[in-house]
């Protein structure tokens, strides 16, 4: 990988960037959005790849530009970071589609949240990264991580309070514990 | 651990299906980008071989004597490298025994280990080598601002609406620039609101301020790390990741020096004025008070004092290596008493590298990036 070798690119292209995609989409929320990063990402990866020695040096550094980014993108296009929260579900919603309507609200208040929280929840809780490497992709230090964590996952829990439903039914206090 | 946040994540991202990635567009992108940098070339190469060389200056002597110089280099280029002090009166550089005419006059320069890149009175930037001169750029032309390290230099080009941070490299002749999130209108003084300013060059990353705060692109990647809020803080230097700062935090001065990883912490300094730190980080040149000359010891927090008898005013504004730093010492009148170069030891005491070399008066420039009438 010393070289710009498109053989050995379109290798790690054709390997990575599903797991990747994903990843991207829990950060924006948007499927269309999230191949545009992915695609924005991996071109700088292609700039950067004779100076990647590996394959997971490659990944890390696809990651953190998908990360740093996607938080780009939010400031820069001047996206509010919170989004509107009236349309959150009901999450209260008696009977059999408890959990479908719990999972939708839970989905769309993950996209309420800032940029930067999201990312970190994404790529602690999705991407089961460490609070080290989750600051490498970030570009930030381990206590922002534990900050922009705890932060989010407080978030979570004030609307789902907000609407009136229990805490311990839909955010497990499991998520609270954000170090290992 | 995560539990449902986690589960509602894999269930999500994992029903999409693979992205429709256009590999060949991706690559094309890519090798655009390193072509646009490469074709950014100024003073390699051709770009160099098409400018006179003007009027050069050196001494026949110093030269001939020039160990480190292979045949058909000029002297130059060892000096460069070896970090010899160098000063500017009117439109020529000197450094050592030796000297060149830029042609332009010089209102701000630096020093990099191929050469000099200067701004003249007209905010032209120009890439200076002794043995030729190459136009790479514009910048403010009453206060220009520039800053180096290794065979780079940075400036701001606020010469369109919006301005633009740029960085060359000597050694190769690219320029690499970018507006980041730079807008209309925005200042050119740190102390301006919204200015758009670099603070310090640091090996691939150039540290800035751009309308959120301060940060460090790296301009070989385009990256960007925020390091700190818009407002409230000043970025003396940096070296190696240690960043030397003021910060207004609580205190009872108004204000915090550090040397740190970042602008929430690190070792507090009893500063006045911080400079330069040294290659390696052990010291911070600067002022303990007003024009009192003084180094830290980064580590330890130490002050030793850098002042020099035999001058009313001594600064020290560069350093040769870890331990060795230059300095300039006057005497009142300070704007016509000529100004003595000095090389000093931390632990030991000057000598004169150069005598009276030149007054303010005669317009003499000093390699750090400013004008010293600015």
């Amino acid at each position: 990988m010393a070289r710009r070798d498109p053989a050995a690119f379109a290798e790690f292209v054709a390997a990575r960037s599903r797991s990747l995609h994903r990843a991207a989409y829990l950060m924006v929320g948007d499927t269309q959005l999230a191949q545009d990063l992915v695609q924005e990402a991996l071109t700088k990866t292609y700039v950067a790849w004779p100076r990647l020695r590996d394959p997971r040096a490659a990944e890390a550094y696809t990651r953190k530009a998908i990360t740093t980014t996607a938080i780009s993108w939010f400031r820069r296009k001047g996206w509010a970071n919170e989004r509107p929260t009236e349309t959150l579900p009901d999450p209260g919603r008696p009977g059999h589609a408890d959990d479908i309507a719990r999972n939708d609200w839970l989905w769309t208040a993950l996209q309420t949240l800032p940029a930067r929280q999201r990312a970190a929840i994404v790529l602690r809780f999705y991407d089961d990264l460490t609070e080290a490497q989750t600051a490498d992709a970030m570009g930030c230090a381990v206590g922002t991580v534990k900050s922009q964590v705890s932060a989010g996952l407080a978030k979570l829990r004030k609307q789902l309070e907000a609407t009136g439903a229990g805490d311990a039914e839909l955010l497990p206090l499991e998520l609270m514990v954000v170090t290992r | 651990m995560t539990g449902l946040l986690s589960d509602l994540m894999h269930d999500r991202a994992d029903t999409l299906a693979a992205p429709e990635l256009d590999l060949d567009a991706l690559m094309r992108d890519g090798q655009r980008r390193v072509v646009r940098r490469r074709t950014a070339f100024v003073g390699g190469g051709a770009a160099l071989a098409v400018v006179a060389v003007v009027a050069g200056l050196a001494s026949p002597g110093m030269l001939s004597t020039d160990s480190d110089s292979t045949a058909g280099e000029p002297g130059f280029a060892s000096y460069f490298a070896a970090h010899e002090p160098a000063w500017a009166t009117g439109s020529t550089i000197h450094i050592g025994d030796t000297s060149f005419d830029t042609g332009h006059r010089v209102k701000a320069f630096v020093q990099t280990s191929q050469g000099v890149v200067l701004s003249d009175t007209k905010g032209v930037v120009w890439s200076a080598d002794g043995q030729g001169v190459v136009e790479v750029g514009r910048t403010d032309d009453k206060y220009p601002h520039l800053e180096a390290d290794g065979p780079r230099a940075a400036w701001v080009d606020n010469s369109a609406k919006v301005p633009a941070f740029v960085v060359l490299d000597q050694a190769s002749g690219e320029v690499v620039s970018s507006e980041l999130t730079n807008e209309q209108g925005m200042g050119t003084l740190r102390d301006e609101a919204n200015p758009a300013v670099i603070f310090a060059l640091d090996g691939d990353e150039l540290y800035v301020r751009d309308p959120r705060g301060a940060l460090a692109w790296n301009f070989v990647t385009d990256d960007e790390r925020v390091l700190g809020a818009a407002n409230g803080f000043t970025i003396d230097d940096v070296r190696s990741g240690k960043i030397a700062y003021s910060s207004e935090e609580q205190s009872d001065t108004g204000s915090t020096y550090r040397v740190g990883t970042d602008l929430l912490s690190g070792k507090m300094l009893p500063v006045w004025d911080g400079f330069e730190l040294s290659p390696g980080t052990t010291y911070l040149l600067g002022e303990d008070q007003p024009d009192k000359a003084a180094v830290f010891n980064v580590a330890t927090g130490q002050v030793i004092d850098a002042n020099q008898a035999g001058y009313d005013f001594f600064a020290g504004f560069g350093w040769v290596d870890d331990d060795t730093f230059v300095g300039l010492g006057l005497n009142k009148p300070y704007d016509s008493t000529p100004v003595d170069l000095l090389t000093c030891d931390v632990a030991g005491p000057c000598e004169v590298t150069a005598a009276a070399i030149g007054s303010v008066d005669d317009g003499i420039v000093l390699p750090n990036g400013a004008s010293i009438d600015g």
